[in-house]
């Protein structure tokens, strides 16, 4: 279509294409039902490139991304998010373990801006000290914002005691200390080994003209240099655990129980079932722990997560307590609801739900230009985007055995960390 | 953008009623977001709670299915329905699949007009309301957000919130009388509804038989009289032990409703201010150039069902530099009023807001919410194409007058968190 693009695969209205001098790969999904576009560069590169001594410093140096590149900047009064908001688009980013990215959410007419800006400081983003120095105190606050919520506090501490070698060990905000100290050295080094085309994915979605669009692409980002060196591997494995971890945070704040087992990577074909369990466990009113914690008393809410991520993480469930459950009680409550699926499994009703619930959560991250964006970034950083696509035949295959199975695989007490909020105010 | 009603089809189900089909090209999705009139100014101070436990116990069983068959019914359908109350009315949102509509629209009225209250589930609910108000006692936003609307209105005005010791209070006493006395408010007359997705107005309009017999209920929200407390300087500290963060609030009570011509410009002033995104004036001054705040934010609030609101900003602040934080913000208001307001902000604001608008549109939560907004605003569907035409008109004047109406001498300041002096 345009000479120096080639087109890679299609899957679902998704169509892939790479930019063949430094090897940007480019996803397109045109969608007209409403005249806006997005625009989003997701970097392979998170919290989990991180070590002590510098941890943040992707989700710090995502916020210096916003300081200004060679075009864009206050001086020349092209500054990026004043012009972006000017004509009623939405820019921002976010950091996580495994990814980073860098999004703008606009009226299809100043899509061509978003891809400027982003090609510019893909390269050539001011990574300077009087900048860093102005950003850190913003992101501390960033750091205490969540330090003030029971949830974060407890899920930091679950995290880190589960993971005690591997980087998933530390949260993407990072430790105070890192925040506060980390230097500008590091940061640029930081933007020098991983900010370049052949480690990012360029998403456009939304209203747009195919042609025009990878055409403004070719201009913009085929100007930029592929990486001069290999990227980094991040090779550290967390060993075995041997035996259940157990954390607990004493604050002021509302009480809480976490439990959280040890799960494989995003790919892995089990995870499909996982996720089915996780929302047969606690997604609405008719879920195992709903019933045996929040129609019972015991609890104000109850959420299970099933996280997918690039390398294996965690499969959690955080329980926030009413003020008369005492924490063992609502510890053995959820232990007991794992039991029974390793015990007895699921029911082909509790199957059926869980199904429909997963297509419903499917066609909602179609639901507009932002969610569509956010949801296949995620498959981006897992290390593939089709997941986006063929994940929802995936959960429809999954059977009650599937879902008996890897509750017996995984649901292991010694592959556990269990964590108890404590409020102290009280 | 115009013409946007003509894709919109307004249906007054029963009389009083403002129900909106809004087929949309997006695939598997329908959402829907609605309210009927009940809320606070129904019930007594001691009974403050009744709107809320009585809206958690809309799904806890009807004349004709139990508990476990209303839930079964939406779960085996993968459709979600939640009720809450908030202010003057109960809410309802909910999504499902295109196929399921008819029985998501019947689950719904059969809870507005035929919930039984079973006497053991208010005993639940009640401990779920204590848990959630015992939680809000260490959390630094909400203590701060209540402590904000006592200081600024009158106890009378709806949007004076009681604290949590009386609705703590509030929620141990009531009884199952009171809520299905409480639960007669809930009606068809005073219903909106907004329908959005992957639905044809056919078939919207065939499910929607169902609220048809809903039971009439309170059609108008009791007139309470504006507020009369006049706003005075003050700053106010909540310590709450163990908190890295201090969430403030800056605010007073505004002289105007959604339908005075000034409140448009007043939102337009306010997000000039501190609206979301990078652009507003106190983000650009005391976060980006000063670094004091990981956010600030201009919000107007209170506004909902005719009442008289208030201005707020919200940010969040380290105990370290607190004080100078809060200096600061006073004093850049005032800059922002006095020297900001200038006729090429206001041309730049333009864009930024009927731009925002637009992508605020383009999914169905974003356009069922704007619906179920502009009928509790009591205006007509085609405001949703007029409204970018008012942005576009709105001149200098106007919105220097709006800013006239933030009594900046009178601000009331209260933050909650743990302060450096006592740790």
């Amino acid at each position: 279509m345009v000479p120096g693009i080639s087109l890679v695969r299609k899957e679902g209205n998704i169509e892939e294409y790479r930019l063949v001098k430094n090897g940007l790969r480019i996803l397109l999904a045109r969608d007209t039902s409403a005249p806006v576009a997005g625009c989003m560069v997701t970097y392979h590169v998170g919290s989990k490139n991180e070590a002590t001594g510098y941890t943040g410093a992707t989700h710090l140096l995502e916020h210096l991304m916003f300081k200004g590149s060679e075009r864009f900047n206050r001086e020349l009064g092209t500054h990026m998010e004043h012009l972006l908001e000017k004509e009623g688009g939405m820019i921002n980013a976010t950091t996580w373990y495994d990814r980073t990215n860098y999004y703008e959410v606009v009226p299809k007419s100043a899509l061509p801006l978003a891809i400027e800006i982003e090609a510019d400081r893909m390269r050539t983003a001011r990574i300077i000290e009087s900048d860093r120095v102005g950003e850190m105190p913003i992101v501390r606050n960033e750091f205490e914002r969540g330090e003030n919520l029971p949830y974060e506090a407890l899920d930091k501490a679950m995290w880190s005691a589960a993971f005690v070698a591997h980087p998933y060990h530390h949260s993407t905000i990072g430790w105070r200390s890192d925040i506060e100290k980390v230097s500008i050295e590091r940061l640029k080094e930081f933007y020098d080994t991983f900010y370049y085309p052949d480690n990012a994915t360029l998403t456009i979605a939304g209203d747009f003209d195919a042609v025009e669009v990878l055409a403004a692409v070719k201009k913009e980002f085929g100007k930029l240099p592929k990486a001069p060196k290999p990227y980094p591997l991040m090779y550290t494995e967390e060993p075995p655990q041997e035996g259940q971890r157990r954390v607990i945070v004493k604050r002021a704040g509302s009480p809480m129980v976490g439990i959280s087992h040890k799960i494989p990577e995003a790919l892995h074909e089990d995870i499909p079932a996982l996720m089915i369990l996780a929302v047969i466990l606690a997604d609405g009113k008719t879920s195992r722990l709903h019933r045996a914690l929040v129609d019972a008393g015991h609890a104000t809410d109850v959420s299970t997560f099933c996280w997918q991520f690039k390398d294996p993480s965690l499969f959690q469930s955080y329980v926030s307590m009413t003020p008369s459950a005492a924490h063992k009680d609502v510890e053995e409550i959820v232990v007991r609801a794992y039991d029974e699926v390793k015990q007895k499994g699921v029911s082909q009703t509790e199957l059926k739900r869980a199904k429909n619930a997963a297509r419903r959560f499917d066609a909602s991250q179609r639901d507009g230009t932002y969610a569509f964006l956010m949801a296949l970034n995620e498959e981006i950083a897992a290390g593939d985007w089709s997941r986006f696509v063929w994940l929802p035949k995936a959960l429809e295959s999954v059977t009650a055995m599937d879902v008996k199975r890897v509750a017996r695989a995984y649901f292991n007490e010694d592959q556990s960390v269990v964590g108890w909020f404590i409020n102290t105010a009280v | 953008m115009t013409n946007l009603r003509k894709q919109i089809r307004e249906v007054e189900i029963v009389p009083g009623a403002r129900v909106f089909i809004a087929p949309r090209k997006t695939k598997d999705v329908v959402t829907i977001e609605g309210s009927v009139i009940g809320g606070k100014s129904l019930v007594s101070e001691y009974k403050t709670m009744t709107p809320w436990m009585t809206a958690e116990l809309l799904d806890a069983g009807t004349k004709t299915k139990t508990k476990d068959a209303l839930r079964e019914t939406l779960a085996s359908r993968g459709a979600s329905l939640s009720f809450t109350a908030r202010g003057e009315r109960t809410y309802f949102y909910a999504s499902c699949l295109p196929e399921d509509l008819a029985v998501l629209l019947k689950i719904i009225a059969e809870c507005l007009g035929e919930s039984v209250f079973p006497k053991e589930e208010l005993e639940t609910v009640r401990k779920i309301a204590l848990g959630e108000l015992a939680d809000e006692k260490s959390d630094t936003k909400i203590q701060a957000a209540t402590a904000l609307s006592r200081a600024v209105y009158d106890p009378e005005h709806p949007n004076f919130l009681l604290s949590t010791a009386v609705r703590e209070r509030s929620a141990s006493g009531i009884e199952r009388k009171d809520i299905t006395q409480y639960a007669k408010n809930l009606g068809g007359s005073s219903l909106i509804m907004a329908i959005v997705g992957d639905v044809t107005e056919e078939a919207a309009l065939k499910a929607l038989q169902s609220f048809k017999r809903l039971p009439k209920g309170t059609p108008s929200i009791p007139e309470k009289p504006a507020n009369a407390k006049k706003q005075s300087p003050k700053e106010e500290h909540i310590h709450i032990p163990n908190k890295a963060n201090i969430d403030v609030y800056f605010g007073a009570s505004i002289p105007l409703t959604v339908r005075d011509p000034r409140y448009i410009p007043f939102t337009f002033m306010s997000d000039m201010l501190g609206g979301r995104g990078f652009s507003g004036h106190l983000f650009s001054t005391i976060r980006e150039r000063e670094g004091l705040t990981y956010g600030i934010y201009a919000l107007h609030s209170g506004f909902e069902d005719g009442r008289d609101g208030m201005f707020r900003i919200w940010a969040t602040f380290s105990p370290d530099t607190f004080r100078k934080a809060v200096d600061l913000t006073h004093k850049e208001m005032r800059i922002f009023l006095k020297e900001k307001l200038t006729r090429d902000a206001v041309e730049e604001q333009k864009g930024r807001l009927i731009g925002r608008y637009l992508l605020g549109l383009s999914s169905t939560s974003g356009l069922a919410s704007t619906l179920h907004t502009l009928a509790r605003e009591g205006r007509e569907l085609s405001f949703l194409d007029t409204y970018p035409d008012l942005i576009e008109r709105m001149t200098l004047e106007e919105v220097a007058e709006a800013g006239s109406l933030v009594p900046l001498d009178a601000l009331t300041v209260v933050a909650a968190g743990t302060f450096a002096d006592r740790s």
